[in-house]
């Protein structure tokens, strides 16, 4: 049986175009089960109902879940939101690569990328001009507060100022070297 | 100025930092022992001269080195200098870490010198001289491979110890390390040195149309045993064979850190590939955008550039496009109407259809009794006077119908006075009532004073 409690909670986050993932940082920064998505995978078949009887689908990752409209072609699903989520997050790919860091840095705990390192990104004119055309008016910063971490696809570790990917953000990377592999693949270059 | 080379050497100890860089640059620049001579004026200049012992500038100065052989060559076209091979082993001596990497060519030729002096030792009388010298051959051989490999292992754990440091610093995010140079470093010091090493002493290795190192000495031990009975002779070079097969464990081991370190490397080298091409592939889109315009001057979702990531497809803010349309002012503005448009044009029109009914006649009641009152009232026969034409009609009634009552009357007093003229009626003034016992009616009697029919 669901939980009306958590049901609703669950309502508003996805409502919002906030993702919900399977884990979550408790309050030492340590990751845990997320309490959203057990109850969704828990009870899948009513929540599925749900928002199916409202015009929009429950979309179930292995990691995570969202909700969007249902649409006949795929190009439609492309959102404003979704486009903004790509650019900043390959712009934090970018700097872990320049940065000579490992990709532990945007995934443990022990790692995080910082709002100082934010801060230094923003003067980068590649950053400057991928948030112009992206039609992001603000900083760096303030982008990565408001698109990425209000719809928790990074995570801020408590009382540390860092970032770290969470589940979906991850999986938003692992489809990026995932497109990689097959494209090289496909073209018969060996990595 | 001659000088016996022993005074040389011990300076040239005594500043083996500085000609350690000497080497590291014949190390990296190729296999000839040579440097610039701007390399050696510069450590001379800023390290040798520095030296408290004034006569330590003169014996390490360029001509000295020149003069006592130190220095082969100093060619003042190419201004490359070139280094007496016996220093550079020296050196190479005293820092492990430097030592010559045997490379895959190396231990070919050592492999084709040991297959051929034991073809030589199997070819040869066993009685003759020319046995003993192959013989003897083959144990000096043995004796420098040994030395080679034992100075080679060294150099390559020095080496794969600075990786694994490099590596280590690499895991706990050091700045400083580029995993793809990581990569090149780990892969080449692996092919191109370790593995070279470890396939030269592999007890099991296969070679097309000749033989191993260690299948050539195998075959000699075996020949000397059992062809030459010279045991005494065979074991000697099985002591040896086994002290150089002794370094297989180590390369092996090697060659399994190396492989981890490659494979750790490979997937971060991967992923980091992934990232930086998308990541370009993105700045590349922004090149048709730069047109100057102010319209589609923006990268748009639709763009085939985010075609491929799709995990994020159709994240967006329900809510927002919900109360936007639910909590709009008062004000009469036109997206009010354009909604309300869309609204109508979303709508199915539903027209209730209801059945028709053939039109039907409807028989009144009350038309029916009148008609029935009417009908009796004409077909009843009068009496010639009648003083009180409602009394009359309203006991005639009430005895004729069942549910009679006060309407009834007025019907049937209504037939007679249409029927018999006016004037042979006359109206009392004197009122009277009637009743049915639930309406009354009170009115002025009328008399009629003539026989007729109605």
């Amino acid at each position: 049986m669901f939980d009306r409690h958590l049901s609703k909670d669950i309502f508003d986050e996805l409502m919002n175009g906030k993702v919900i993932n399977k884990h979550r940082l408790n309050n030492t920064g340590q990751e845990e089960l997320d309490p959203y998505f057990t109850e969704l995978m828990e009870n899948l078949d009513d929540y599925k109902m749900q928002y199916d009887m409202s015009g929009l689908e429950l979309v179930i990752k292995p990691s995570y879940a969202l909700v969007r409209e249902v649409k006949d072609k795929s190009i439609d699903l492309k959102t404003d939101i979704s486009m903004k989520c790509a650019i900043l997050l390959m712009i934090l790919g970018k700097f872990v690569i320049n940065g000579n860091y490992r990709m532990s840095k945007l995934t443990e705990a022990s790692g995080g990328i910082t709002v100082d390192e934010l801060a230094i990104l923003e003067n980068n004119d590649d950053v400057i001009e991928l948030l112009e055309k992206g039609r992001m008016k603000g900083p760096l910063s303030s982008e990565v507060k408001n698109t990425l971490v209000g719809r928790k696809l990074l995570l801020e570790i408590p009382g540390a100022q860092k970032y770290i990917l969470s589940d979906a953000g991850r999986a938003f990377f692992d489809e990026v070297v995932q497109n990689y592999v097959d494209s090289e693949t496909s073209s018969g270059t060996t990595l | 100025m001659r000088l016996n080379r022993d005074v040389i050497i011990e300076k040239i100890l005594a500043h083996q930092s500085s000609f350690m860089q000497l080497l590291d640059h014949i190390d990296m620049h190729g296999i000839s022992l040579e440097f610039p001579e701007a390399l050696f004026l510069s450590l001379y200049r800023n390290n040798i001269c520095l030296d408290k012992d004034a006569n330590t500038q003169d014996i390490l100065s360029m001509s000295s080195l020149l003069t006592n052989g130190i220095f082969i060559s100093h060619d003042k076209n190419t201004g490359m200098v070139s280094i007496e091979p016996a220093i550079v082993n020296l050196l190479r001596f005293l820092d492990v870490k430097r030592a010559k990497k045997l490379s895959r060519v190396d231990f070919e030729n050592l492999r084709k010198r040991v297959f051929t002096t034991c073809s030589d030792i199997k070819n040869a009388d066993v009685d003759s001289v020319d046995f003993e010298d192959h013989r003897q051959s083959l144990n000096s051989l043995l004796i420098d491979i040994h030395g080679i490999i034992r100075l080679n292992c060294e150099g390559l754990e020095a080496q794969v110890a600075s990786i694994s440091a490099t590596f280590s610093d690499y895991i706990n995010q050091s700045e400083n390390i580029n995993v793809f140079e990581l990569y090149d470093k780990v892969m080449a010091l692996n092919e191109r040195y370790v593995l070279p090493c470890n396939e030269f002493m592999d007890p099991v290795m296969e070679i097309k149309q000749s033989l191993s190192f260690t299948q050539s000495v195998l075959q000699v031990i075996n020949y000397l045993k059992d062809e030459c009975q010279l045991i005494k002779e065979a074991n000697a070079v099985s002591y040896r064979l086994s002290a150089i097969s002794s370094f297989y464990k180590d390369i092996s081991q090697l060659v399994e850190k190396l492989k981890q370190y490659a494979t750790r490397l490979a997937g971060d080298r991967a992923t980091f590939m992934a990232i930086d091409e998308a990541y370009n592939s993105l700045l590349d889109s922004l090149t048709p955008l730069r047109h100057g315009k102010k319209k589609s001057y923006s990268l748009t979702p639709d763009m085939p550039i985010f075609e491929t990531y799709t995990c994020l497809d159709g994240l967006a803010k329900h809510k927002s496009r919900f109360s936007a349309l639910l909590n709009w002012d008062e004000q009469k503005t036109d997206k009010r109407f354009k909604e309300y448009l869309l609204m109508i044009e979303r709508t199915e029109s539903i027209i209730h259809k209801t059945p028709l009914i053939p039109l039907q006649y409807i028989q009144d009641e009350n038309e029916t009794r009148q008609f029935e009152i009417a009908m009796f009232m004409m077909q009843h026969s009068l009496p010639n006077t009648i003083d009180d034409i409602y009394q009359y009609v309203h006991e005639l009634l009430s005895a004729e119908i069942d549910d009679y009552w006060l309407g009834d009357a007025l019907t049937g007093i209504q037939e007679i006075t249409l029927a018999v003229d006016d004037s042979k009626m006359r109206v009392t003034r004197q009122p009277k009532q009637i009743n049915d016992g639930h309406y009354y009616l009170n009115y002025q009697p009328v008399s009629f004073k003539e026989n007729i029919n109605v």
